[in-house]
C-alpha cells in the first residue's frame, strides 16, 4: 500500500536524550518528531520470545550448541591439528537414557506468559452467588447467624457427652477451689468483742466456724442470725478484717429483773427477754425477783411499782403475778400488798403513803387488800385479831 | 394496542414497586460497552434552600451508588447478534455495579439504539363532555389518535402527548381544567422491532433481571444532551455511538422525532483496520489515541508504529503518519454526518425555530469533529456532555454515556405516556365482550 512507509535505519534512531516522549518535538536537530507506537490493546498476547533465555541451564535439552566466546581463546591458545577422526559429541544417545528429573524447569517469568484474553464476565453460578451473597438477609445470616448457630452447635455438641461435662464441672470446681484457696481470701482467727467473756465464749461455739476458712465459704447473714439466736445477745455485728480475722462484735442483753418460774430462776431483761440461767439468788442481790406465770411479760409495770415501793425497799421479797392478772407485793414477814389489775400504782402509792404515815405495814397484818381501791381491806393475824376483839370488849365492857 | 397498553402498565407499575424499594438499575447495552449504573431513590430532597443550587431539574430525587462497564459483546448495531456473549457482558457490567453499590438489584429500565426505530404523528381531536376538561377528556383524546399501521412484528415503544390544542389555540402543555368545546392532541409515537425488544428482555431475564422499562436511546440521550432551553426552543441531539448513531428531535420539552443510522464509530474502527491492516483492537486504539478529522501539516510527519504480531520484519515495522489516518477516518465521519443531514431534513429539522444540533456520544469525542459537523450541518452545532447527576463516577462523566445519564433522568422523572392515563370504559369493555362472544361461537 502505497500510503504505508516502511521503516529505516535512518529514522529508527532516537536519542537516548530524546527517549520517547512525543511532547519534546520539534526537535531542532532533528527536525521530525519521534514515532509513537500504536501501542498493544491490554488484551492481545504478547509476541513469542525469539531468543533463548541468557542463562541456559548446563544440562538443558535439546543441548546447546557450543557458545562461540569459549571457542575462539582455546583455538588461539594451541591451535591443534585436526583429528583424522571427527569427534563425536559425548553420548546423549536415546530419549530412554536422559534422566528427566534433573532436568530443570524452564523460569517462566509471568510477564512472559502470553496473556490471553481472559474472559472477564463471571460465570452464570458466579453471578448468582454473588447476587445471593449481596441479598441483606443472607448476608446478615452468614455473618452473624452461622457463626452462632456453628458456636452453640459444637458447644452444645460437646457437653453432650456426660464425661465431657464431668470434665468441665472439674475444672470449673477446680478453678473455684484455687481462688477461694488464695491467701487473701483466708480467715484463720475469730475476735469476739463482748461485754462478758461467757458470752465471748459462747458465742464463738455457737458459731461453730473451724479455722482456716475462706471468705468465699462465710455465710456471714447467716452467722449473724446464729449468734442472735444466743438469748444473751441482743444485736451482733459479723466483718472479716483484714489479715483474715472474723470480728464479731456483740451487744449483750442487759438484766434488769430475775424472775422465778418453774424451772429455777432466770435473768430477764427490760423487754422482758430471759437473758440467763441464775444459779441462786444471793448471785444477783442487786436486781429485784419477780415470780408468776406471764410475769416477764408485763415486766414494765413491774419496775414501775418497784421504783414506787422505794420506802418499803429493805423489806421487799418480790412481786408476784397473780392470774397472770394483777400483781402481789410480798414483803418480809409474810405479809402482802395486794394490788388491783388497773391502778397498781396508785393504790400502792397510797399503801406507801399509809405506811410512812400510820406505819401500817410494820403492824401485825398479813395483808393490805387493796383489789377494791374503793374499799381497802387489812387481814390481820389470828393474833391481833384476838387482841382486838379483847380490845373492843374492853372498851365496850360487854362480854358477848 | 390493548395489549401494549397492558403490558407497559405492568412495566410501569414494576418500575415504581422498584422505586419504592429504592434501588434500580439503570442500563445500557451498546455495540460499544454495556453500562450499568445503580440509583437509589430517596436519599435527599434536593439542594437546600438559600444554597445557591437551583433546581437541578429533578435529579436530586435519586443518586448513583453504583457504576459498571464492560466492553460489549455480541451486540452488533444496537441489537444483541449473540445472545449469550451479550448475556456475559451484562453479566460483567451489573456484577461490577452490584459490587460497587454493595446490594443487589432486581429490577432494570434498559435502553438501546437498534430496532430501527421509527416515529409517526398522530392527532386525535375528541368533543369535550363537561364544559372543562378533565382527566378523562384526556384519556379520550389520546385514545381517539388514529394508530397507524406500524407493520408487522413492530411495537411501541414511546407514545407521548407532545401538544394539546383547544378550540384554536394550540401549543397546550396542560390543557385540563380549561374552559372549551374540542379537544386536540398531537402525540409521537415510536416503533421498533418486537424481536429486538424481546431479545434484550430475555438476556435480561436469564441474568435474573426484570426489565422494568425500556427506553429509546435517542430519546434518553436527547434528554441528557440538551440543556432546558434547547429542549424548549427546538434542538436536534446526535448519539454518535458504537454501532449506531441515533437523533433525536426536541422542541417545547417533547421528543418530537428520533431515528437510527446502522452506522457508527465500530464503522470508522473497521475501515482503519482494513486499510492498514492491523487487528481492530489496535485500530480501536489507533483511533483513540491518534485518530482525527481535520489533518494539519504537523500530522504529516508525525509517525505512527502500528505493528504487529505477524514475525514478519517488515510487517512488524510498519508505520504510519497521523495524517494517513486521518484520511483514512475522515470519509467515514463525513458519511455518518451526512446521513445524519439527510435525516434531519427528512424530518424537516430546518423548518424549526431554532437549528442548534448538538453532538454526543462516544464517537463525538473525535478531535476536530465539531468543525467538520459545522460544515455539514450548519453552524449551530456544538459538543454535548450528558447533565450531571449526584454520585456519578468521572469515569461515566463523558459523552459516550449521555443515554445512560438521560435514562437515570427518565426514570426519575418519566414524561406522560399515553398508557399512563386511563384507558377510557368503553373500548376496555369492548375486548372481553368480545372474548365472550368468541367463546359462545366456539361452544355452540
Amino acid at each position: 500500500m502505497s500510503t504505508l512507509t516502511r521503516d529505516t535505519a535512518t529514522r529508527r534512531a532516537p536519542t537516548p536524550s530524546q527517549g520517547r516522549s512525543q511532547w519534546n518535538w520539534p526537535d531542532p536537530v532533528e527536525g521530525m518528531p519521534p514515532t509513537v507506537s500504536a501501542g498493544t490493546p491490554p488484551d492481545a498476547e504478547l509476541p513469542i520470545a525469539a531468543r533463548w533465555p541468557v542463562e541456559m541451564p548446563a544440562r538443558a535439552w535439546p543441548p546447546l550448541p557450543e557458545p562461540e566466546v569459549e571457542q575462539q581463546p582455546a583455538a588461539a591458545a594451541s591451535p591443534r591439528p585436526t583429528p583424522v577422526e571427527p569427534q563425536l559429541p559425548p553420548a546423549v544417545a536415546t530419549v530412554a537414557a536422559m534422566d528427566w528429573a534433573e532436568i530443570p524447569a524452564q523460569p517462566v517469568s509471568p510477564a512472559r506468559t502470553p496473556n490471553r484474553a481472559r474472559d472477564p464476565s463471571p460465570s452464570r453460578l458466579a453471578y448468582r452467588m454473588n447476587r445471593l451473597w449481596l441479598t441483606p438477609t443472607v448476608r446478615h445470616f452468614v455473618r452473624v447467624g452461622l457463626p452462632l448457630l456453628l458456636m452453640a452447635g459444637l458447644a452444645g455438641g460437646w457437653l453432650a457427652r456426660e464425661d465431657n461435662r464431668a470434665a468441665l464441672g472439674g475444672v470449673v470446681d477446680q478453678a473455684q477451689d484455687w481462688i477461694k484457696q488464695q491467701p487473701m481470701f483466708q480467715v484463720t482467727a475469730i475476735d469476739v468483742q463482748s461485754r462478758s467473756p461467757e458470752v465471748a465464749e459462747g458465742v464463738a461455739r455457737i458459731l461453730g466456724v473451724t479455722f482456716p476458712v475462706s471468705t468465699w465459704d462465710l455465710d456471714l447473714a447467716h452467722l449473724r442470725q446464729t449468734a442472735e439466736a444466743l438469748d444473751a445477745v441482743e444485736r451482733a455485728w459479723l466483718q472479716v478484717r483484714s489479715g483474715g480475722v472474723l470480728e464479731v462484735r456483740i451487744e449483750e442483753r442487759v438484766p434488769v429483773m430475775i424472775w422465778r418460774n418453774g424451772v429455777g430462776l432466770d435473768l430477764v431483761d427490760a423487754t422482758g427477754h430471759r437473758v440467763a440461767r441464775l444459779a441462786t439468788r444471793a448471785a444477783r442481790p442487786d436486781l429485784p425477783l419477780i415470780a408468776g406465770e406471764g410475769a416477764p411479760d408485763e415486766i414494765a409495770e413491774a419496775r414501775l411499782l418497784w421504783a414506787a415501793a422505794g420506802p418499803l425497799h429493805p423489806r421487799l421479797r418480790g412481786l408476784v403475778r397473780v392470774g397472770q392478772r394483777r400483781w402481789d407485793m410480798v414483803l418480809d414477814r409474810g405479809q402482802r400488798i395486794l394490788l388491783p389489775a388497773e391502778g397498781a400504782l396508785g393504790a400502792l402509792e397510797r399503801v406507801v403513803a399509809l405506811d410512812s404515815a400510820q406505819q401500817l405495814l410494820s403492824r401485825d397484818v398479813v395483808a393490805v387488800d387493796m383489789r377494791n381501791p374503793a374499799r381497802p381491806t387489812l387481814r390481820l393475824t389470828a393474833d391481833a385479831m384476838s387482841e382486838l376483839t379483847r380490845n373492843r370488849t374492853m372498851q365496850t365492857g360487854a362480854v358477848n | 394496542m390493548t395489549d401494549l397498553y397492558q403490558s407497559q402498565r405492568a412495566m410501569r407499575n414494576l418500575r415504581r414497586q422498584a422505586m419504592q424499594r429504592g434501588v434500580i438499575a439503570v442500563m445500557d447495552i451498546g455495540t460499544f460497552k454495556v453500562a450499568c449504573l445503580i440509583l437509589k431513590f430517596g436519599v435527599s430532597d434536593g439542594p437546600r434552600e438559600g444554597s445557591g443550587v437551583g433546581s437541578m431539574a429533578g435529579q436530586a430525587a435519586f443518586r448513583v451508588i453504583g457504576a459498571g462497564t464492560t466492553c460489549s459483546r455480541g451486540v452488533r448495531f444496537g441489537e444483541i447478534a449473540a445472545m449469550r456473549e451479550t448475556e456475559r457482558a451484562v453479566r460483567t457490567a451489573l456484577q461490577n455495579a452490584q459490587k460497587m453499590a454493595q446490594t443487589r438489584v432486581d429490577h432494570a429500565i434498559l435502553t438501546f439504539s437498534g430496532g430501527e426505530v421509527r416515529s409517526y404523528g398522530l392527532e386525535g381531536t375528541v368533543e369535550i363532555e363537561s364544559d372543562r376538561v378533565n382527566e378523562h377528556d384526556i384519556a379520550r383524546v389520546l385514545d381517539s389518535c388514529d394508530a397507524p399501521d406500524i407493520g408487522p412484528g413492530r411495537e411501541v415503544l414511546h407514545a407521548q402527548p407532545v401538544n394539546f390544542l383547544l378550540d384554536h389555540r394550540s401549543g397546550l402543555a396542560d390543557p385540563r381544567g380549561q374552559a372549551g368545546q374540542r379537544l386536540g392532541c398531537d402525540m409521537h409515537l415510536l416503533s421498533v422491532d418486537t424481536d429486538v425488544v424481546q431479545n434484550l428482555v430475555h438476556c435480561l431475564k436469564r441474568c435474573d433481571v426484570e426489565v422494568a422499562g425500556l427506553a429509546a436511546a435517542p430519546y434518553v440521550a436527547g434528554r441528557a444532551a440538551l440543556v432546558e432551553d434547547e429542549q424548549e426552543l427546538g434542538a436536534a441531539a446526535i448519539d454518535m455511538g458504537g454501532g449506531t448513531t441515533t437523533l433525536s428531535i426536541f422542541i417545547k420539552r417533547h421528543m418530537i422525532y428520533a431515528d437510527t443510522l446502522r452506522l457508527g464509530g465500530d464503522h470508522v474502527t473497521g475501515d482503519i483496520a482494513k486499510l492498514l491492516k492491523i487487528p481492530y483492537s489496535t485500530a480501536e486504539r489507533l483511533k483513540t489515541f491518534y485518530g482525527g478529522v481535520q489533518a494539519t501539516g504537523q500530522d504529516d510527519r508525525q509517525q505512527i508504529e502500528i505493528g504487529g504480531e505477524s514475525g514478519d520484519w517488515d510487517k512488524d515495522r510498519r508505520t504510519v503518519t497521523r495524517s494517513e489516518l486521518i484520511g483514512i477516518m475522515r470519509p467515514r465521519v463525513e458519511e455518518i454526518l451526512e446521513e445524519v443531514r439527510a435525516r434531519l431534513d427528512v424530518a424537516g429539522f430546518d423548518h424549526l425555530p431554532s437549528q442548534q444540533i448538538v453532538l454526543t456520544g462516544g464517537s463525538s469525542q473525535i478531535p476536530g469533529l465539531d468543525g467538520l459537523a459545522a460544515r455539514i450541518l450548519g453552524q449551530q452545532v456544538r459538543l454535548g456532555r450528558p447533565i450531571r447527576v449526584p454520585g456519578l463516577p468521572q469515569a461515566a462523566t463523558g459523552p459516550d454515556y449521555a443515554a445512560i445519564v438521560g435514562l437515570c433522568q427518565y426514570a426519575a422523572h418519566p414524561q406522560d405516556e399515553w398508557w399512563d392515563f386511563d384507558i377510557p370504559a368503553q373500548r376496555f369493555a369492548a375486548k372481553p365482550l368480545k372474548r365472550a362472544m368468541k367463546w359462545f361461537r366456539d361452544n355452540w
